[in-house]
């Protein structure tokens, strides 16, 4: 499926961007907005990823099968809401890496992943991103 | 939803909107704990090589492995007390050098002495000092073994 994304942060040495799916956009902006402690986490978030740290209890693989290798997931007060953006990272001609967050699940209540976070996690794997806009 | 609400200036727009409201505290806070994030990044590099589990690592620290748990999640803040227990938990030590913030992080060579065959031979290693005291620095963390030369 071909998708447009539009890059929202870049880190202080241009290697790596945040940027977000245009067409789940809004739902994304719903759930980090939702409270001042989910913004405080998602900048937290976005600082390790742009940092070039790795800490899997904020930011880590769901490749659930060969074709999700490339998906990753923000995670949101694990242990409590659990919250997850899940999220395909690209390099694009530049060698830049980009994460792009591409969908939601606002509460995982279980360890495992369930039909709908598989489905979910799977139909990210299949997004193609041929527009990636540059922050203006 | 409308159209224009989809536009990609417009999410840009929304999400500056959205996060753009944080005080100078908030900012600083943000950046306290990622210094935190950057000391657990390298611990948990460390305890994948060395094969230690967060309960290991919280029996080590004498402390509950819910509290790891939260510190590693970034619900508990670091202290430099829990960064001491680490060290000794992991028997390692952090080495902290600053970069310029906008500068490109590299890998650091490794660096092999000239070999020295006579007892007249010597060398002479010249160390430039970093300015730490500028203020568009940034910390790099890494951890190294106690004993390592």
């Amino acid at each position: 499926m071909n998708r447009e994304a539009q890059i929202i942060r870049t880190s202080a040495d241009g290697r790596r961007c945040i940027a977000v799916d245009v067409a789940t956009a809004q739902e994304i902006l719903a759930f980090i907005g939702q409270s001042q402690r989910f913004k405080n986490k998602f900048e937290d978030i976005v600082n390790v990823i742009l940092g070039g740290h790795r800490l899997r209890d904020l930011y880590d693989k769901e490749d659930i099968d060969e074709k999700s290798k490339d998906i990753r997931a923000m995670k949101f007060f694990k242990g409590q809401e659990n919250g997850r953006i899940y999220c395909k990272e690209i390099s694009i001609a530049d060698k830049r890496c980009v994460v792009i967050m591409a969908a939601v699940q606002p509460k995982k209540k279980t360890n495992k992943n369930s039909v709908r976070e598989i489905n979910l996690i799977r139909s990210v794997a299949g997004y193609q991103y041929t527009k990636i806009h540059e922050r203006k | 939803m409308s159209a224009s609400k989809n536009s990609p200036k417009d999410v840009q727009h929304a999400f500056d909107e959205l996060l753009g409201g944080f005080s100078e505290e908030e900012r600083l806070e943000q950046q306290t704990r990622l210094i935190g994030h950057a000391f657990l990044s390298e611990v948990e590099r460390v305890m994948n090589e060395q094969g230690m589990t967060r309960k290991g690592l919280a029996e080590h620290m004498a402390v509950s492995p819910a509290f790891v748990s939260r510190l590693f999640s970034g619900d508990a803040p670091l202290s430099d007390r829990h960064k001491a227990l680490m060290q000794r938990a992991l028997d390692i030590v952090f080495e902290v050098r600053a970069r310029e913030l906008y500068a490109v992080p590299e890998e650091q060579p490794e660096f092999h002495y000239p070999e020295v065959k006579s007892p007249t031979d010597h060398w002479v290693l010249y160390i430039k000092r970093p300015d730490y005291n500028r203020s568009d620095a940034v910390l790099q963390v890494s951890a190294n073994e106690a004993n390592a030369a």
